[in-house]
């Protein structure tokens, strides 16, 4: 080891690594195990103290208790029982009489006996009154009373008051006496006679010495214990008994109650028990226990000296101390050995390490030679390190020479690649330059000259706002360096060297090349790109003007071809149609060419060589003329154009889908010019739209054709219809007119008066028949589209009957038609048609089943949602519209009926068309209405259609005006709906002798002829009828009676009507309308 | 480092245990039938003194934790529930038992299971098991004191009236010979089934006989019947004087409002009045716990002293073992709230003083004559012979069917 002993080394960190925790573990240790005992120690000496205590006091009382248990013996003595009464009595005549001096004789042998047999200083015999009758010692005490006398303040007196008050033993504690001048204690007892008589007490006077015996036994308490007894009175504490290093303290030594020493006696005495390790009366540490005997009313310490107590303590911690020095030294020892042992071999590896560094680089250490692994290694390693240090020198050398080739190799590569950056740059489409922070230009490359159309001289070393048009400088400023321009691509307007503006986008970055600021910039030109934006623009702008039906051809036309010439200003454009022949070309759009030579060409004949658009019209084929001059296709027309300076005409066919030509798009140059590829390009797109502005037109006017033809069709169609009932109908009327009128002329001859009624039927009926001519007159009308504002209840009002003869017979038609309603604009004739398909569709729909049609008017509000469900959104405004609603009570339809009931040929109906529900379309779109379909399968389907309210007031309509002899007996029952054919026909039969009754349809029918049955003779019956048909009544008349005779009448023809009775016995069948005759003839015939 | 650090952690693991399970004991009272008016006060003044040693840091540095179940006023149900806390609670003591009766049959189980049981009542005495620490007054302690008084300041005819149990009897029977002793006379002497309410015959009885004083030794709600006649009959404080022997100030407070009870006498070795540090100090804390109305008396005080002094013993000890206890409580003595007791070893009863007190219109008591000092138990007074008082006990017991009280009715001994 080398240096001092305070110099921090390895084996010092060592030494103190082994010896401070060893240390400060032993000392905790030391510490930790003599606080333990030490604790423990004193816990267990005090309770063996207050053991100790517990039996001081344990003896005392056993004293006590054995005193006062001999006392109560002696009382019940046969001696005592008989002498007390006697010596008391004997008292009585003076203590000097001779009666008390024979009966004290008497009993002094065996109080004395028993006196020294117990070592008691005294006895006394007391009688009830308090008078000491009897004392062995005769002290000043005799003869005195204890409750009045001089020692009434006494333990004698205390425990004789006991005694003869509570007849109970006690004992007094001790203290000086008086008469017999030194400390004593008294026990007593009362003396009852067995006859339950109190006699007296008998009390004894305890020695002090025996007491003292008890207390001074201090077997446990070694050489310095000791026992205190005090008794606390008035404010002091009185010892009294002898103290071991204090044989004269009882009564003599007193402690305060308020002092401060002596804790433990104060503390027993005033009635506390306890332990605890303080000082003496003497200052001396001492361990005590104390309790408090309440039968010697004191209290009782044990003590002992600490020294003495704890003496065990002291041996143990001198032997830890010696253990605890030799652990160290020892730990010493080893530690010293230990790193003398480590450092041993860090020493010879320094030696090696300096000799290494003084030159000798082939030093190596034997790493044998170490037995400790770790010292081994590090030799190993500093060999190791030694080898690698040569090794690393050579090849340092090498990689010198190595660096020198690369670096050759680096510098062709940088020259290649800079050789291929400004090739990239030379041959960019876009342009391409460097400026300083001024703008001044560095470098530029040539597609940047070639774009702005200057020498590369002309633009080196200028600022690159020549560059910029004035629009552009101002706007984006470039006097503050790039400004807004830096760091994105940006549109600017450039000039170009002869003063053309023109759209480029140009990006500006800021770069750092050799610490200078250069910005580099590239220009790209984009006016093509925005000529042809605008020109896609202009495309859309087309294409909603094409979708615009009220915008003539014409117009778009033209549009097209100025789209077309802002695209290309240099050109100009023409359209020219074929006319419907195909042939001609006629004047389509051409804003720009001189009207004078679109007029000299209007309806030229196409041909093969009929100048460009007569040649493309003609073969259909693109024809381009770059030079009108001197093409022969122009032969003929070259100086009309060369007039005007048109040189070149460039013209391409228009063509539908199906090919055939619609026309012609030429362009036209005032140069002579081929055409580019942009340009063909630009050609076709322009035809592209025409031909479908022009198809698209074209469609238009068809379609609207198309739709009148269809509501011609329709109406035809639905005229079939009524065709039928207005026959059945016509032909009631008329059976009441042709009945009336041959009544008529009957009654005539006899009373012409009586004609009267007959005569008004005719008209009534005729006039019917006339009304009814009328409507169907107005339905059929021929109508041309007159709108006029009308009001739809009273309109509905006019077409009832058309209505009702249009339907089943089995079918009910309500009205909810509300007064007053707002007029509409609309064409009465179409709405009419409405509102029969409307009927007819929905009496189909209940067939020949019973059901209700109910026909309701009224205004209501439609909002956006409700005119969203309906089945014509024009986008109608939100608002109040009079509806129409027609609703049955039929089949209804499922979904998929309801989506293509509008369609056009669509149809449920074996014989129907399909073309009803599309006219309703049609009609209620061309009065700007909406119609709303609801249908429930099985359930039904209602129709309600909204038409716009018109601000005009309804024109008054006038409401629409509205006809020998046979004897017959018995009854005839006539079923009719018709309550006027009833009427007729019951004149009719009465007239001939028969009584009739009447039903107004199947049911009621059958009812009536069951009632009536017998005197029923034949039944006249009509064919269809609401409820109940005809047929079906007959088969259920049959079934009441199958003899009933059964006329048929009804308007339809005999073969048809009959086909359906056909082998059920029908009586006979008399066709509508029928005259008196007729049925008289029937009649005849079938009843004989 | 690593050798400090295992130096530590075996210095902790040397220390005594700081967390322990609570010390558990039994406190035995009737919660409900006819004693429960006089024995949840006592309940409460026991819980009081757990509490405050809880508070200053426990015991053996555990808590306490009291089991407080019900006696239902059945000696039997005592018998079961104390064997019940010792067998299945496991409690270190039982604190608990008003009536003889009661007593008796827990006497039985805790010497059965050498446990510990205090008893916070004066009694008839005739009994002095190791197995119990009596901390109330015995005859000797409490009626012969205070009879000899009223014998000296009121007058030697004495009518003696008393519940039908065995205190009661015991007591008049020890009072006859003490009266004959002293020169009195006993006129008449009357029993009552614990709880009735049927006092009027007695009453009349008394007026009839006239005696200079009446001894008291009715327990229970029957002494608000017996006073309520007694002002019926018009019969005064003043002429006809009543010494009660069970009736302290808790029994008052619930009569007060309903009687004149101003005049009357009463034995205790304590009463509220009593002026000293401990008393005030007791008075204090228990009102702060129980509110300002409630008032403390006897057994209440020597409850609360019953587990002072069992506090005091299991710290000498250092165990809570009954065992253990009962042997280290011998001489264990405390300055309690009515002054000094000491347990006298020989007997296991508390050393106490004699008072009389009569009663003034709040319902407190004031002192008219107290011992000179504590008075050592006697269960066994000296002028009857162990004997005789066997024979009487054995008689009694037998009169009752093997019981140590009168068959009640039904209906009275399930209130």
């Amino acid at each position: 080891m080398s240096g001092s002993f305070f110099k921090r080394s390895l084996s010092l960190d060592l030494i103190l690594l082994l010896v401070i925790p060893l240390t400060l573990f032993a000392m905790l240790s030391g510490w930790f195990i003599l606080n333990t005992v030490s604790q423990e120690s004193e816990s267990h000496q005090l309770s063996v103290l207050t053991v100790l205590a517990d039996e001081k006091a344990h003896a005392i009382d056993n004293y006590l208790t054995d005193q006062l248990a001999v006392i109560k013996e002696l009382s019940k003595n046969s001696v005592v029982q008989a002498s007390l009464p006697l010596l008391t009595e004997s008292f009585m005549l003076g203590r000097g009489s001779q009666a008390y001096q024979r009966h004290a004789a008497s009993v002094n042998g065996f109080f004395r006996e028993f006196q020294t047999r117990w070592d008691y200083y005294d006895l006394f015999l007391i009688d009830r009154e308090g008078n000491i009758v009897y004392s062995l010692q005769h002290e000043a005490d005799f003869a005195t009373n204890l409750r009045r006398g001089p020692y009434k303040q006494t333990g004698l007196a205390q425990v004789f008051n006991h005694s003869i008050d509570f007849l109970q033993s006690s004992n007094s504690s001790f203290e000086l006496y008086h008469p017999s001048a030194e400390a004593a204690s008294f026990i007593a007892t009362p003396v009852v006679s067995d006859a339950g008589e109190l006699l007296g007490v008998i009390a004894l006077q305890l020695n002090a010495r025996q007491f003292n015996r008890i207390v001074s036994n201090l077997d446990g308490l070694g050489e310095s214990g000791e026992v205190v007894v005090g008794r606390q009175q008035g404010g002091e504490v009185t010892l009294i008994s002898p103290l071991r290093f204090d044989p004269q303290a009882a009564f003599h030594r007193v402690i305060h109650v308020s002092s401060d020493i002596a804790l433990p006696i104060r503390r027993a005495s005033q009635g506390y028990g306890g332990q605890g390790h303080l000082k003496d009366w003497r200052g001396v540490e001492v361990l005590a226990a104390w309790v408090y005997s309440p039968r010697l009313n004191a209290g009782i310490v044990v003590k002992m000296d600490a020294a003495e107590a704890l003496m065990k303590l002291a041996l143990i911690r001198d032997k830890v101390f010696i253990f605890l020095v030799v652990i160290f030294m020892l730990a010493m020892v080893i530690a010293m050995y230990f790193s003398r042992r480590i450092s041993r071999p860090f020493m010879a590896l320094r030696e090696r390490v300096q000799q290494y560094v003084q030159g000798h680089h082939d030093v190596r250490f034997d790493p044998q030679h170490n037995k400790q692994a770790e010292v081994s290694e590090m030799a190993s390693a500093f060999n190791v390190m030694a080898d690698h240090i040569q090794q690393t020198e050579r090849a340092r050398e090498s990689l010198i020479a190595d660096l020198a080739e690369n670096n050759r190799l680096l510098d062709h590569r940088v020259e290649e690649q800079t050789e291929h950056i400004r090739a990239i740059i030379h041959y960019a489409l876009d342009g391409i330059f460097t400026l300083d922070a001024k703008g001044t230009i560095l470098t530029i490359n040539p597609a940047m000259v070639q774009m702005f159309a200057y020498s590369e001289a002309q633009l080196l070393g200028k600022n690159i706002t020549l560059l910029l048009s004035d629009q552009s400088r101002q706007a984006d400023g470039w006097v503050n360096g790039a400004g807004a321009l830096l760091d994105q691509i940006s549109e600017v307007q450039g000039v170009r060297c002869e003063g053309e503006i023109f759209s480029v986008e140009l990006s500006l970055r800021k770069l750092s090349i050799l610490d200078q600021t250069v910005y580099m910039g590239m220009v790209r030109d984009i006016s093509e790109r925005k000529k042809r934006q605008q020109f896609d623009v202009d495309q859309l702008r087309i294409m909603e003007l094409i979708a615009d039906v009220s915008i003539p051809l014409e117009a778009i036309l033209e549009v097209i071809v100025r789209a077309v010439q802002e695209y290309n200003p240099a050109l100009l454009g023409s359209i020219l149609l074929m006319d419907k022949e195909g042939e001609h070309l006629i004047h389509g759009a051409a804003p720009d060419l001189p009207a004078a030579y679109s007029e000299a060409l209007e309806g030229v004949k196409i041909g093969p060589s009929v100048g460009s658009c007569g040649t493309a019209a003609f073969t259909g084929e693109p024809v381009i003329v770059s030079d009108i001059d001197h093409d022969p296709l122009w032969a003929d027309y070259k100086e009309l154009a060369l007039q005007y300076g048109l040189a070149a005409c460039w013209s391409q066919p228009i063509k539908d889908s199906h090919n055939r030509v619609l026309g012609t798009f030429a362009m036209y140059y005032k140069q002579p010019r081929s055409p580019g590829k942009k340009d063909i390009n630009l050609l076709l797109q322009a035809v592209a739209i025409a031909a479908n502005a022009i198809s698209r037109k074209n469609a238009d006017q068809m379609r609207i054709n198309m739709q009148s033809q269809l509501e011609h069709m329709q109406r035809l169609e639905s005229l079939g219809v009524l065709a039928g009932g207005i026959a059945h109908d016509f032909n009631n009327i008329l059976t009441v007119i042709l009945g009336n009128a041959a009544m008529a002329e009957r009654k005539a001859l006899l009373n012409p008066h009586a004609t009267q009624g007959y005569l008004k039927k005719i008209v009534v009926s005729s006039e019917r028949a006339a009304d009814l001519c009328k409507q169907m007159l107005a339905y059929s009308g021929k109508g041309k589209f007159v709108v006029i504002a009308l009001d739809l209840s009273s309109m509905v009002g006019e077409i009832t009957n058309l209505l009702e003869i249009s339907i089943s017979k089995s079918v009910i038609l309500k009205y909810h038609l509300t007064d007053q309603l707002p007029a509409v604009e609309a064409d009465a004739s179409q709405l009419q048609q409405v509102i029969m398909n409307l009927v007819i569709n929905a009496s189909d729909a209940i067939a020949d089943k019973s059901g209700v049609i109910s026909i309701s008017t009224g205004v209501m509000h439609a909002d956006r949602a409700y005119l969203s469900g309906t089945s014509l959104d024009d986008a109608l405004p939100e608002g109040r519209y009079v509806y129409l609603e027609v609703s049955d009570t039929g089949s209804g339809m499922d979904k998929e009926t309801q989506e293509k009931v509008f369609e056009p040929f669509f149809t449920t109906k074996f014989t129907g068309h399909g073309l009803g529900m599309s006219a309703v379309l049609g009609i209620v779109r061309g009065h700007k209405g909406a119609i709303k379909l609801y249908s429930e399968e099985g359930r039904g389907t209602t129709f309600k259609i909204l038409l716009p309210i018109s601000e005009q007031a309804a024109e008054v309509v006038l409401p629409a005006a509205v006809g020998e002899i046979y004897h017959g007996a018995g009854k005839v029952l006539i079923v009719d709906d018709e309550e006027t054919i009833r009427e007729m026909a019951s004149m009719m039969l009465e007239d001939m002798g028969f009584a009739s009754l009447t039903a107004k349809d199947g049911l009621d029918g059958v009812n009536v002829y069951r009632q009536h049955q017998p005197e029923i003779t034949c039944v006249l019956m009509d064919m269809t009828m609401p409820r109940m048909d005809g047929k079906t009544c007959f088969t259920e008349l049959r079934r009441i009676n199958s003899e009933v005779k059964v006329i048929l009448s009804s308007g339809y023809n005999e073969q048809e009507a009959i086909s359906c009775f056909a082998g059920q016995g029908l009586a006979g069948f008399i066709q509508k309308p029928y005259t008196p005759e007729a049925l008289q003839l029937k009649l005849q015939e079938i009843l004989g | 480092m690593l050798l400090i650090m295992v130096g530590v952690a075996m210095l902790w693991w040397l220390m005594p245990e700081k967390n322990r399970s609570p010390i558990r004991v039994g406190v035995l009272h009737s919660l409900t039938g006819t004693m429960a008016i006089s024995e949840k006060p006592v309940v409460d003044a026991t819980l009081l003194a757990i509490a405050q040693i809880n508070q200053a840091g426990g015991l053996l540095g555990r808590k306490i934790e009291a089991i407080v179940v019900d006696g239902k006023s059945d000696a039997a149900v005592f018998g079961r529930e104390a064997e019940r806390l010792i067998v299945q609670e496991h409690v270190a003591a039982i604190f608990g038992c008003w009536t003889s009766a009661s007593r008796k049959n827990v006497k039985q189980v805790v010497e059965k299971y050498h446990h510990l049981l205090f008893y916070p009542l004066q009694y008839e005495g005739f009994e002095a098991s190791p197995n119990i620490i009596y901390m109330g007054a015995v005859p000797n302690q409490q009626i012969i004191p205070a009879v000899h008084w009223a014998l000296t300041h009121l007058g030697k005819r004495i009518y003696l009236i008393g519940s039908d149990y065995v205190f009661p009897r015991v007591a008049n029977w020890l009072i006859r010979k003490q009266v004959q002793l002293q020169g009195g006379t006993i006129v008449g002497e009357r029993y009552l089934l614990l709880g009735t309410q049927d006092v009027d015959a007695t009453v009349r009885e008394i007026a009839a006989l006239k005696p200079d004083v009446i001894l008291n030794t009715i327990n229970g709600d029957s002494n608000l019947a017996f006073f309520h006649a007694l002002a019926q009959a018009g019969m005064t404080a003043q002429d006809w004087p009543v010494m009660s022997f069970s009736m302290g100030e808790a029994e008052v407070a619930s009569m007060k409002n309903k009687l004149p009870m101003q005049g009357y006498y009463a034995a205790w070795s304590y009463f509220q009045s009593i002026d000293s540090v401990e008393n005030r100090t007791f008075i204090a804390a228990f009102k702060q716990k129980y509110g300002d109305e409630r008032v403390l008396s006897d057994p209440m005080e020597a409850a609360w002293v019953g587990v002072q002094l069992w506090a005091d013993a299991v710290r000498n000890a250092n165990t809570d073992s009954a065992a253990v206890v009962s042997q280290t409580i011998q001489h264990r003595s405390m300055h309690a709230p009515e002054g000094t007791v000491s347990i006298d070893h020989a007997t296991h009863h508390l050393w106490k003083k004699s008072l009389v007190g009569k009663l003034l219109a709040d319902g407190q008591f004031e002192i008219v004559w107290s011992s000179e000092k504590p008075i050592a138990p006697e269960p066994y007074p000296s002028f009857v012979s162990k004997l005789a008082a066997k024979q009487y006990m054995t008689t009694l017991q037998q009169g009752w069917s093997g019981r140590w009280e009168a068959v009640r009715p039904a209906k009275v001994n399930q209130p």
